[in-house]
């Protein structure tokens, strides 16, 4: 079970339903001087620190939700929050009257109160956290009556209060021991339970636990300090301490003291009060040297009933027991009520109606929950929507009155330090500090223990409005996002053979849309506003598209509606808009929150939805769910040694404080620690690989968006490199990137000749701009935000996505880089690139890739480039794949295994034909596939590096060329006798030194694609340089020529009905001998040619050619009549055509 | 630190490859190019490229286009790449790390071997600002840069001692006279089909 998809992000615990937020705000201290000397700054580290405790979840905790780095070295944090607290009841207590009759908490609720405490107390403590500032005030109670500690992270995160300026935590509950101690070293929480005894005591005695409230704190201190050496000498103060001198209010000695107090007249039994005071003197104990186990105060009398009251009182808190409590927290029922929400709100849109409080039948037994909507959806989603509403901590605290702080012209020095004088004071607030003579701080309002609410009243009726705003439909234009291809294009991500072993991008860009499916057609407008709500789309969805295996030509179906789409009427609406619309935004993270909990069944469905956009809150996990991370990640993780020493962790300590800084989260120490232990895992785990410089990059996104959860950043990074980055940090990787790099030189003159040729002419080769783009997959030039938007859709996106990236990117500097010098041009690219836009490039290099021959990105040491020819060869009905699971299942293991597998293939690099069946054979008998595999014919073989590097045009394969056949203009440049003795139909003939004069010819034909057709060992590839170089767009070689054309197994390919025939022709290499096709299919090669309906053709076709080469320009005539006027029909075929007739 | 090249003065330009044995990589580059000091300097993967001008005197200003190649060990492979062609190359050791020199010993080697036989070699120990540290003796590391003929200087990318001299210096001892504008191929490889771009046929 991958349990990214299950935890706290993803639900919302039961108990926190009526939930507010809140943020406390305080100034870490200043260390300027110490930052000269390689300290990072205070702020950093709290920053960083803080990040571990938005993982912490637990029924007594306030849950924490963001942090924010406010302006001067102020940091703010929002916490889940409720209005009642402890103080409060005691509060109400106090200002009830004394005499009356004495309504104090019930027992019980203390014991109910103090079990609570100790359970979340103790949850802390395993996670390595004491909260040092437990008072009433902080305390706080939801609408049951139960306990939800609030800002408990402060201690920690200040490092023990040593990194702000105030002392943390209220004297009045300050545990001696912590007194004249190093602050850090006690953890645990036996401190705290001081303060759970002062606060319990007060509140069932109802007095105050010292002499009286306003107790001078000298005063206090010293009791405190006699306390303590009181415990230090004798076993217990309590009864050691002498009333009078020490300063605590004498009934409550006297109570703890007999366990009875003064006014017994209560509903409690002197047993029950009695073990009270026991627990509470446990609690109260001050015993410096052992701290009270948590196991030692569970078992008191006084708490061994509260299980059975519980479960007998409180059937709805059952889960509070199962303590601590793990994620996820949830209930299967809770999803149930999740989705019926999202029918209830689209129900409520299609109406009209808009009001927030229609109904509260449906709550079962909670019928005050105040909003339905928000209700449902984890706290941390609930911020982010008040953020996206228009929230602001800061300006909330402003507004409040909070910040005022000091006027900019008061923080000016008073008085100017002169040489050698000593400190400077000034008094402020009534307040004496020392400040540096050129910095002032704004001491104003340092700390406060007062949060600051944020205010959730209009959010509801906010979301509802955006969604049901009159424009909204034009969102909806995006779904056809990734389908959108001009119709006279072709469209290569359609309904390729290519990647189909991965389901999730396999259907991919021929997915149709869940709105297009038959039941989704139905829904009526309300389906239109609300493009992608969730409830339904996994059920349609999955029936229309399913996964290929069980349907794969349902989905085919539907791609020509959908290319029709009209692209016109619709305006698009901009990706950083669609992240600031707080409806859209709802909708998709109610989508994509339904789908997660379903993943892996889901992982498809996300794949798809995940094309259109990613809400920023959901990204790490929709990753990792797209990546497919599954199984026991954490235990993977924890089994790899983070610690010992290696050779490589000089090069990651250099690198780690490098990498991307400029984010708060990468910056702080705790993102060092993070990272450095990230990649010492990665070390290990990939012992055929080894650590490049730029490893840290490509982590760094994964790191920063799972930055509780290193496990599954290591879970993604994983699964991520050996798709896109594969090979990259073998220990020898030059080839693998020369290669990478020339096929990328290949695409930019397929696209841009003009740009490719300025830049071969130049000499600005890849080599030396564009190592570093493809090494750390772009994340070395441009920062994480923009990371974020690209990874997006090259997660989504052929593996071959980057490479367009890469042109895409050229392209964006195409008129400067025309007009540029080698130096200028390295000029452009030796800095960053503030100014690209990453939507625009992601759009070109997509409109690219679409038209793009996926052969023409064939890398040698990818076995999955060549396993598409294979499979393309099979029958198409084995094609078919196990579902998502199954293929993902073996998860990490899954991809350290194919690791393996091309390092033993990369071992013997010499004979690569060979190995390359081998490894296609190994991975499908893994898959489980019984079929033998056809050997590669010798066009398919990789091309050495050299040969890559000397072409400028790629090369494509014979199933792609059938493809684009219609498309293609032909050129023939085998000598002449070859040409004659059978040709491709739809081709010319011409010399290669024939090029100049048919230049200005070729150029009016307004053919989408040249494809060149030479002998092997010919200068086809020269041929087609030169073409690009004369500026042709397109230009590809075609793999193998003629040879290619003429293998038994086109036929099947060529046609639809697939009367194959082959197996006769035993071998496709068997130059000129006629193969009997039965395929009554008009393109088809002349030699092939066997009954009538295919010679015909032919003939015309040349004849049609030769009009459109002559038409134009009558006196270049000649030349191509010349290579035409033989049209060439065999013996044979005009033997059977008889034969036929008659 | 003259940036701008006079107008009737001659402009030299040369290519110049820096080679480090030590990380953090660049500094040393970036305190010359742009004197700055930037501990959070993105590492370099592949290379980097900038250019520098330096006034000698009035009438001779020199352009150098550095190449600042990555500081892992591991793409030491690529390093033939940039110092190809290259005119003069900087090698960088840290005198606080005592297998640096070792390895810088190894580059002068490599670069002696391989590289243009004209190329001026600089032996630079970055990191002089850290005295306390220091393993490798000056004395050591100049000996060696006499015997192999090196210009040698302690240099700190920190305090930017010694940095721009040390430009300076390799500018000074490149062969001025000769015309530095080095070409660039347009020897054009495989089957010269080459031909102007912009021809199109008018008909």
């Amino acid at each position: 079970m991958a349990t990214f998809a299950a935890c706290q992000d993803l639900h919302r615990h039961p108990s926190t339903r009526n939930a507010g937020l809140a943020a406390i705000s305080f100034c870490a201290k200043d260390n300027v001087d110490d930052e000269l000397h390689g300290v990072p700054p205070v702020t950093s580290q709290i920053f960083g620190q803080c990040q571990f405790l938005k993982s912490l979840s637990h029924p007594s905790l306030c849950e924490y939700l963001d942090a924010i780095k406010g302006k001067r070295d102020r940091i703010f944090l929002v916490q889940e929050h409720y209005n009642n607290s402890l103080a409060l009841v005691r509060m109400a207590q106090d200002s009830e009257d004394k005499g009356a009759a004495l309504k104090g908490p019930h027992i019980s609720k203390i014991r109910l109160w103090a079990s609570q405490l100790v359970d979340g107390l103790e949850y802390l403590n395993t996670n390595g956290i004491a909260h040092r500032a437990l008072s009433g005030s902080n305390i706080l109670l939801n609408e049951d009556d139960h306990i939800k500690l609030f800002n408990y992270g402060l201690y920690t995160m200040t490092r023990g209060g040593s990194l702000v300026e105030f002392s943390v935590g209220d004297p009045h509950y300050l545990s001696p021991i912590t007194l004249g101690l190093d602050p850090m070293s006690h953890n645990d929480y036996s401190a705290d339970l001081w303060s759970v005894g002062v606060i319990l005591t007060e509140l069932f005695l109802r007095e105050s636990f010292w002499r009286k409230d306003n107790l001078d704190l000298e005063e206090l201190m010293g009791s405190l300090f006699a306390i303590r050496k009181l415990s230090i000498g004798a076993q217990n103060w309590i009864e050691a301490c002498d009333e009078a001198s020490i300063g605590i209010n004498p009934e409550v000695l006297r109570f703890l003291r007999t366990g009875t107090r003064e006014s017994d007249g209560t509903w409690d039994t002197p047993e029950e009060v009695k073990e009270l005071a026991s627990f509470l003197r446990t609690c109260l104990d001050v015993d410096g040297s052992n701290s009270k186990e948590a196991e030692e105060l569970k078992d008191h009398t006084f708490l061994k009933n509260v299980k059975i009251e519980q479960n007998g009182a409180k059937g709805n808190d059952q889960q509070d027991q199962h303590s601590p409590i793990q994620k996820p927290i949830i209930q299967s029922s809770y999803l149930v009520n999740y989705e019926g929400e999202v029918d209830r709100l689209r129900e409520r849109i299609a109406q009209g109606n808009l009001s927030t409080n229609s109904d509260g039948s449906d709550n079962g037994g909670h019928p005050e929950v105040r909003h339905k909507m928000l209700a449902k959806l984890p706290l941390p989603q609930v911020f982010y929507l008040w953020k996206l509403a228009g929230g602001d901590v800061e300006a909330q605290f402003r507004r409040d009155g909070r910040l005022v702080g000091t006027p900019a012209i008061r923080l000016l020095p008073k008085s100017v330090q002169v040489a050698g004088t000593s400190i400077n004071t000034i008094v402020e607030d009534g307040r004496e500090d020392r400040i540096a003579p050129s910095y002032v701080r704004d001491i104003a309002d340092l700390f406060s223990d007062k949060p600051c609410i944020l205010a959730l009243d209009n959010l509801e009726a906010e979301i509802l409005k955006s969604i049901n705003e009159p424009n909204k439909d034009q969102f909806s234009w995006d779904t056809y996002y990734f389908l959108m291809s001009d119709p006279d294009e072709l469209n290569f991500l359609v309904n390729t053979t290519w990647d189909e072993k991965d389901n999730g991008s396999a259907g991919s860009f021929l997915y149709p849309d869940a709105m297009q499916s038959p039941s989704g057609l139905l829904s009526s407008t309300a389906a239109k506003y609300i493009p992608h709500l969730s409830s339904d789309s996994p059920a349609t969805a999955a029936a229309a598209s399913g996964s290929p295996s069980k349907s794969g030509s349902g989905s085919g179906t539907t791609i020509p509606s959908l290319s029709q789409q009209s692209s016109k009427s619709r305006v698009r609406v901009p990706l950083a808009t669609r992240e600031k619309d707080l409806g859209y935004q709802y909708q998709r993270l109610s989508m994509f929150t339904d789908l997660l909990l379903q993943y892996p069944t889901s992982r498809a469905e996300i794949t798809h939805h995940s094309k259109i956009d990613i809400p920023p809150v959901l990204r790490g996990k929709v990753w990792a769910a797209i990546l497919g991370v599954i199984g026991d990640y954490q235990t993977v993780y924890d089994g790899y040694d983070k610690y010992t020493e290696k050779p490589t962790d000089r090069q990651i300590e250099l690198d780690v404080p490098r990498c991307h800084q400029y984010n708060q989260l990468m910056f702080s120490p705790a993102g060092h620690e993070k990272m450095k232990r990230l990649l010492k895992c990665w070390v290990e785990a990939n012992e055929d690989q080894v650590y490049w410089q730029g490893l840290d990059s490509c982590c760094a996104p994964f790191l920063t968006l799972n930055f509780n959860d290193e496990a599954l950043a290591l879970g993604c990074v994983q699964l991520f490199l050996p798709k896109f980055l594969r090979d990259m940090f073998l220990h020898d990787n030059s080839s693998v990137i020369h290669e990478y790099l020339a096929v990328f030189r290949h695409l930019l003159s397929f696209h841009d000749p003009e740009l490719s040729s300025h830049l071969d002419h130049i000499r600005f080769i890849p080599q030396l701009y564009a190592i570093s783009w493809f090494m750390t997959l772009f994340t070395h030039i441009f920062p994480l935000d923009k990371i974020y938007h690209l990874w997006d859709k090259i997660l989504v996106g052929p593996g071959s996505l980057p490479l367009f990236v890469g042109i895409a990117i050229l392209q964006q500097f195409r008129t400067e880089l025309l007009r540029s010098e080698f130096n200028e041009a390295i000029g452009i690219f030796s800095g960053s690139f503030p100014e690209m836009d990453i939507e625009k490039c992601i759009e070109s290099a997509l409109a690219m890739c679409r038209v793009t021959p996926p052969s023409t990105c064939w890398l040698s040491y990818d076995p999955e480039c060549r396993k598409a020819i294979v499979s393309s060869r099979k029958h198409r009905s084995t094609a078919g794949e196990g579902d998502v699971p199954g293929a993902a299942d073996a998860g990490l293991i899954d991809a350290t295994e194919s690791d393996e597998q091309d390092l033993e293939k990369r071992m013997s690099t010499s004979s690569t034909n060979l190995n390359w069946a081998e490894a296609v054979v190994n991975r499908d008998e893994e898959k489980g596939e019984a079929s033998p595999e056809p050997e590669l014919y010798w066009w398919e073989e990789p091309l050495p590096i050299d040969v890559l590097n000397v072409e400028l045009a790629p090369r494509i394969h014979r199933s792609e060329f059938v493809r684009m056949r219609q498309q293609a203009f032909v050129i023939d440049i085998r000598p002449e006798p070859d040409f004659r003795s059978g040709h491709y139909p739809l081709s010319i003939h011409m010399l290669v030194n024939q090029l100049d004069s048919l230049v200005h010819i070729l150029k009016k034909l307004k053919k989408n694609y040249l494809v060149i057709i030479a002998n092997k060992g010919d200068s086809g590839p020269e041929f087609a340089s030169a073409l690009v170089r004369e500026g042709f767009p397109r230009v590809a070689v075609l793999m193998g020529g003629m040879d290619s054309l003429r293998i038994p197994e086109l036929a099947p390919v060529l046609s639809s009905s697939n009367n194959n025939t082959g197996g006769n022709a035993a071998n496709g290499n068997s130059n000129g001998s006629a193969t009997p096709a039965s395929g009554a299919n008009t393109p088809s090669m002349t030699t092939t040619a066997a009954s009538s309906t295919v010679v015909q053709p032919t003939v015309c076709t040349c004849r049609a050619i030769r009009q459109v080469i002559s038409t134009p320009n009558r006196n270049k005539d000649e030349v191509v009549v010349f290579k035409c006027k033989t049209p060439f029909i065999s013996k044979r075929a005009l033997q059977v055509r008889r034969g036929n007739a008659e | 630190m003259d940036t701008a090249a006079p107008q009737q003065g001659k402009l030299f330009q040369f290519k110049l490859v820096l080679l480090e044995t030590q990380l953090p990589v660049g500094l040393l580059v970036l305190r010359f190019v742009k004197d700055q000091f930037d501990d959070y300097r993105e590492s370099t993967i592949g290379a980097a490229f900038l250019t520098q001008t330096v006034s000698l005197d009035d009438e001779t200003t020199v352009k150098f286009e550095i190449w600042d190649t990555a500081g892992q060990e591991r793409y030491k492979s690529l390093a033939p790449m940039y110092y190809r062609n290259a005119n003069c190359a900087v090698v960088v050791y840290d005198i606080t790390q005592a297998s640096s020199l070792d390895k810088a010993k190894s580059w002068v080697k490599e670069l002696q071997r391989q590289a243009d036989p004209n190329i001026v070699i600089a032996l630079a120990g970055n990191k002089c600002d850290l005295s306390a540290r220091r393993v490798i003796q000056t004395e050591e590391a100049q000996a060696y840069a006499d015997e192999a003929g090196l210009l040698f200087y302690e240099t700190s990318a920190k305090t930017s001692v010694n940095v721009e001299e040390l430009f300076i210096s390799i500018a000074e001892r490149m062969p001025l006279d000769m015309l530095a504008n080095r070409q660039r191929g347009a020897n054009a490889r495989g089957l010269d089909l080459n031909r102007p771009t912009e021809s199109g046929c008018a008909c």
